[in-house]
């Protein structure tokens, strides 16, 4: 279990990445959501103790991130997947999960090939393990990260946007791969890919400019937006009066607008199911108003 | 502490790998025999010279002895240029990891910095010893070749107790001093800087200036058997060694220290 209590950072330059935040992450699936610049990574590094925090404290299963020890225990229970990868052009696939299981402690030799082999599997890129990693594509590098933060059996799996370049067959893939690890360990999943969280996470927090302005369920996030989505078929003008278009789809009389917020008397609306998508887009533009 | 020794070999073992494939080693392998068959030609034409010249001194030893102060004499000069330019070309060695974003992927293992460091330093240690090994031969060679039959054991002696001690040194120094700088280009600047700590350092290393005297003086270097063949290196004592080597292993761990440090306070920083 993870405890997070009045985290701040400040970075030196001297931008707030986080402010006030307080989670608790139970076992399982838990999701971060939230814009460009939002924090979620900051918070991941910190999880990972990679960054130090400036005020407040974090623990991970029981060890104090704030102390040497601390991490140290707790970086033996940890995969993590950073936004920006990191590689050694030279080696080829297998190598470097080799190289990177040897560092996370795993020395029997005969456990390390078979986790390898395994992993390589589970990513799909038996065929190209003695590939060197120069000559990967952008997804199949992603699936070496995966691979690499899935070694050593972490109890605490932290990926940064790990669907970032994968094809929608391997999304998939990787999603199942995600539900499967979440059964055994606690799992923090960030993305921009909303659907990335509906299909798998039992709980989320959206965080906008270094706050979470929103912790619970997506059930819950679908219910922000209750009420409030509709669907309006226009023949040439977009609507317009402070709504706002999610998506558009082209018909034969028109293009039908699915819209957030109230339409007035002009439009013939129908009402319609929010998605997960409604509700973050929802909350997302009534944040400045306190929610939950 | 199991751990900690398989993680820095494996470190190391991958190190080398990666610095034969990136050409660094080959690069390496390369230039080390290469520089200092440059400097042997060099050297042996003054030497030629100067021995015509000392036709008395030269007259008053067997040849045996005369060629193998001579190639000790050469060797070291030769040896001197090739330390200066290992740290510039190993300095990359743990920046790199930074330029190809593998800080934070290394980091969250747990693998102590300490640990990182040392297998870095052994990983190219074991590169540079696998040139130099390849050098010897090829050195030895040309030297037989230009200047005639010189007590090949004692002249690998030198390259034991001098040679490839002074490259571990310059090599594990260069890595290390480097180790914080953000850019490739930074770290070679700054270990631009380590070619007069190494000028300190060799002057003021007594097994240097023991290896020095001799060549200079050579009636006092060498123990004699009855026909006057050379047995062994007389200047190469326990004490001497013990000194020199305590002077290594400090410059090193100061070099360790500066590089631990100044990730440290990096890492502290953001
Ligand atoms: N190393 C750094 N030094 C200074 N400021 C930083 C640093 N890293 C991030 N920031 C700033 O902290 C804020 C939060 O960034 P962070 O990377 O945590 O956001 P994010 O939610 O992961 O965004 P994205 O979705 O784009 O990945 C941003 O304003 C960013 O500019
Ligand atoms: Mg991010």
């Amino acid at each position: 279990m993870i405890e997070i209590h009045n985290l701040s950072k400040t970075y030196a330059g001297g931008v707030q990445a986080l402010t006030g935040i307080d989670l608790k992450i139970e076992s399982g699936m838990f999701g971060l959501v939230g814009p460009n610049g939002a924090g979620k990574t900051s918070l991941m590094r910190i999880l990972a103790g990679l960054l130090r925090v400036s005020s407040g404290s974090v623990s991970v299963f029981g060890q104090d991130m704030g102390t040497a020890a601390g991490k140290q225990t707790a970086k033996a229970l940890l995969g993590y997947l950073p936004q920006e990868l990191g590689f050694y052009p030279t080696l080829s696939a297998r190598e470097f999960l080799d190289y990177m299981a040897i560092l996370k402690g795993v020395t029997d030799k005969r456990l390390r090939q078979t986790q390898i082999e395994q992993l390589l599997e589970e990513v799909r890129l038996t065929d190209v393990a003695d590939r060197r990693l120069k000559t990967f594509s952008g997804g199949m590098k992603r699936r070496v990260g995966i691979a690499q933060a899935l070694l050593g059996n972490p109890k605490l799996l932290i990926v940064d946007e790990p669907t970032v370049g994968l094809d929608p067959e391997e999304r998939v893939r990787f999603r199942n791969l995600l539900s499967g690890m979440a059964k055994r360990c606690t799992v923090i999943l960030s993305t921009h890919i909303v659907e990335d969280i509906s299909h798998s996470c039992n709980d989320l927090a959206v965080m906008s400019k270094g706050r979470v302005i929103f912790r619970g369920a997506p059930a819950e996030l679908v219910q922000q937006a209750r009420g409030n989505v509709f669907t309006v078929l226009l023949r040439d003008e977009p609507p317009d009066g402070g709504l706002s278009v999610v998506s558009t789809l082209q018909m034969t009389d028109g293009v039908q607008y699915r819209v957030l917020g109230k339409p007035d008397g002009r439009y013939e609306a129908k009402p319609i199911e929010p998605s997960l998508e409604d509700g973050y887009i929802w909350l997302m533009q009534h944040a400045a108003q306190p929610t939950s | 502490m199991d751990r900690y020794w398989r993680q820095m070999w494996g470190i190391a073992r991958y190190e080398l790998r990666m610095q034969w494939r990136r050409g660094m080693l080959r690069m390496v392998m390369f230039i080390l025999p290469l520089a200092s068959v440059l400097v042997i030609f060099l050297l042996a034409g003054m030497q030629a010279q100067l021995s015509a010249s000392q036709t008395q001194w030269s007259a008053a030893y067997p040849a045996e002895f005369r060629l193998t102060a001579m190639a000790i004499f050469i060797l070291l000069p030769a040896a001197a240029p090739i330390f200066a330019a290992l740290p510039l070309l190993l300095a990359e060695t743990i920046p790199l990891d930074g330029k190809l974003n593998m800080r934070d992927t290394l980091d969250s293992t747990p693998l102590p910095l300490w640990v990182y460091l040392a297998g870095k330093v052994l990983g190219v240690w074991l590169g540079v010893l696998i040139a130099l090994v390849i050098c010897i031969p090829v050195v030895g060679a040309v030297f037989y070749w230009k200047l005639g039959a010189f007590n090949v054991w004692v002249w690998l002696q030198v390259w034991g107790a001098v040679v490839v001690p002074s490259g571990l040194l310059s090599s594990g120094m260069g890595v290390l001093f480097a180790a914080a700088q953000p850019t490739r280009r930074r770290a070679i600047l700054v270990n631009f800087l380590l070619i007069p700590v190494f000028v300190y350092l060799y002057s003021v290393s007594p097994l240097l200036q023991v290896t020095v005297l001799a060549s200079l003086a050579p009636e006092q270097a060498f123990d004699l058997d009855a026909n006057g063949k050379i047995t062994a290196l007389r200047l190469m004592s326990g004490d001497v060694m013990a000194l020199s080597a305590g002077l290594m292993v400090a410059a090193l761990a100061v070099a360790g220290l500066l590089a631990w440090g100044g990730i440290r306070w990096k890492a502290g920083r953001a």
